[in-house]
């Protein structure tokens, strides 16, 4: 699937707290990335709306909705960060979620921390971990699929070891499915 | 480019199927939601699927109900069930039914994606072994065992009738017959045909190697052994070993591969662990073993044990008109490689070869074949382009001493010129060191004391 057409803006918002940096970083990392012309919006609340009660994680998919009809322009695409934990139906967790070729996209700083894995904190590991899952969904928003070389961006991570193995870069392959 | 994988899932809920759907996509595959298990039913044979997620608790038409049509619809398609009201019963009925997997919603991403990915890789080995097999028929489909002659269509009913056995087989025969050619006709025809066919000729090995390179042997079990070594009894598990030469074994040899064939399994050189080999083998040799019985040279006991089956080649100069087919094959086969255009022998090519005595058999004729393609310039082959020195120069030699003693001459010749470099001497005379070995030994020839 690719996008129609590439987005005048890519508009990046934080759901909620979010660590210190995380936005700035994403959009530094995005930008430098794909070239696209980054924005920084102000902070939202808490994606509540999303909450499932019983697994006490929000539903990564209701909140692109919400994105898409609280940032409803067209030629933009919407960016979210949250620090609350994601997941779909079906699954335990997400650490992001994308529209494939389309123009929404939220990733979670909640299971990115040292911390919720019981280890000292570690701003500098959380912050290029950030970097790299803005990365891997703004690729599925151009279109990207998952990718088999474990160093590239694209290479699907569910677990934090698969995050930081690979690098913060696009395989040539995929860099060339981009513009193709 | 290569296909995408389809995955069909199949739930009634819709937020589980979709995001289900959506988070595949990102995989690159081709992703179907369905809503329900009739639906999944009756597309189900429509189309090609390489898996099905499948929810267990769906009204009307279960999961359970899904997978045990998809089996009989389709068998061996993976289907993985998953549910979000686990049971041990469930759970065992649907292994039962032929679930590849279980899994329990929500499920854990990280174990979706591997046990997807799996299924996906094992298709795709079972599809490339398929393709491979298909490949190797078709690649042993043409036969280069040519001939008229009664005696070759017995020795070719004997192999159709022996290959599917797991009988040992002793193919006799002068050197240059084709016995290897017979042995891997035995192996294609058989049940063994997608497993190795390894051969091994004893006579190119010293006496000193044999035993390892036959059974293997452990790191550091004699000194240059700085790494263990598979024997080609364990490179030929389930598959065909042919012995070439095995009258050249020496006693010990013989005394542990008759111990290997009756245990059916091998210790390596230097090793404890006793390895088990399923391998049917096949030996050949161009001597009289019965004689060497008598000469207390070979064991009785494994000949018996080799001779289940007795295949003797008949050498070319009592095969009649074959050498003519077989000529006229050697010709097309080396005129295709060599891209050139022979239409076939002048009659004075014929005569010789109907009279010639082919001592080095149809190994001898294919290189004199092969040479004439060479260095031939009409489109005819020409008495002139045979490598016997003018082709009438020997059959004449040949009424005055035998080809025996004009072989043993011969040879002499190109090892004295050579300075007794065997494998050079071979390379020479066009035939294998192991078959030079052989002659050297039964001629008796011997280097000259100045030259040792």
């Amino acid at each position: 699937m690719r996008p129609q057409e590439l987005p005048s803006k890519l508009r990046i918002v934080s759901l909620g707290n979010t660590p210190q940096n995380a936005e700035e970083r994403a959009y530094s990392a995005i930008q430098s990335c794909f070239g696209l012309n980054c924005e920084l919006l102000s902070p939202e609340p808490p994606p509540e709306f999303a909450l499932d009660v019983l697994r006490g994680q929000c539903n990564s998919l209701e909140i692109l909705d919400w994105l898409e009809s609280r940032f409803p322009q067209p030629d933009q695409w919407i960016f979210g960060i949250t620090d609350v934990d994601l997941a779909i139906p079906v699954l335990t967790f997400v650490f992001g979620e994308a529209r494939l070729g389309g123009r929404s996209a939220v990733i979670s700083t909640f299971r990115l921390h040292e911390e919720f894995y019981g280890r000292p904190a570690d701003t500098l590991m959380l912050l290029s971990r950030i970097e790299k899952e803005a990365i891997h969904e703004v690729g599925h928003m151009m279109g990207l699929t998952h990718c088999l070389d474990r160093n590239c961006v694209m290479y699907p991570s569910n677990s934090l070891s698969q995050t930081d193995v690979k690098s913060i870069k696009l395989c040539p392959d995929c860099r060339s499915n981009l513009y193709s | 480019m290569k296909s995408v994988a389809r995955i069909m899932v199949v739930d009634d809920e819709k937020i589980v199927r979709e995001s289900l759907s959506v988070w595949l996509r990102k995989f690159g595959y081709e992703v179907v939601p369905v809503e329900g298990g009739q639906e999944a039913l009756d597309i189900l044979d429509r189309e090609e699927w390489n898996i099905l997620l499948v929810d267990l608790k769906m009204p009307r038409v279960d999961g359970i109900e899904v997978l045990r049509k998809a089996i009989e619809v389709k068998p061996g398609i993976p289907v993985i069930i998953f549910t979000a009201y686990a049971t041990v019963e469930t759970a065992v009925e649907a292994m039962k039914v032929g679930a590849c997997d279980y899994l329990i919603k929500p499920i854990d991403p990280d174990m979706l994606t591997l046990k997807v990915k799996k299924i996906l890789e094992t298709q795709n080995l079972t599809n490339e072994n398929v393709m491979l097999r298909d490949k190797i028929d078709a690649i042993y489909q043409f036969d280069e065992i040519i001939g008229n002659s009664k005696s070759v269509q017995e020795v070719l009913e004997i192999v159709g009738s022996v290959a599917a056995s797991d009988a040992s087989v002793l193919i006799t025969g002068e050197s240059g017959t084709g016995k290897e050619l017979i042995a891997q006709a035995i192996h294609r025809n058989s049940d063994r045909r997608y497993k190795p066919f390894v051969a091994v000729s004893i006579g190119a090995l010293p006496d000193t190697m044999v035993e390892s390179e036959l059974f293997g042997h452990e790191k550091g079990s004699f000194t240059g052994a700085s790494h263990a070594h598979m024997g080609r009894f364990e490179l030929a598990d389930g598959g065909t070993l042919f012995l070439d030469e095995v009258g050249e074994m020496s006693s010990k040899v013989q005394v542990d591969l008759l111990r290997v064939l009756e245990e059916r399994a091998c210790y390596r050189l230097g090793g404890n662990r006793k390895i088990h080999t399923d391998v049917r083998v096949l030996a050949a040799t161009n001597r009289v073993l019965k004689k060497s019985i008598e000469e207390g040279t070979f064991r009785e006991d494994l000949y018996y044990r080799l001779n289940v089956i007795g295949i003797h080649l008949p050498p070319l100069r009592e095969r009649g008109d074959d050498v003519l087919l077989l000529a006229e094959y050697f010709l097309r086969k080396f005129c295709m490689k060599m891209n050139k255009k022979k239409e076939g022998f002048s009659p004075e090519v014929i005569k010789l070869f109907l009279r010639y005595k082919w001592p080095g058999n149809i190994r001898e004729l294919e290189n004199a074949i092969e040479r004439a393609v060479v260095v031939g310039k009409e489109s005819l082959v020409q008495l002139s382009d045979m490598p016997f020195g003018g082709g009438q120069k020997v059959l004449e030699e040949k009424t005055a001493i035998s080809l025996r003693e004009v072989e043993k001459k011969h040879i002499l010749k190109v090892l004295n010129e050579t300075g007794w470099n065997v494998t050079r001497s071979a390379h020479l005379l066009e035939i294998d060191r192991a078959t030079l070995y052989n002659k050297i030994k039964n001629y008796g020839v011997s280097k000259p004391r100045d030259q040792r």
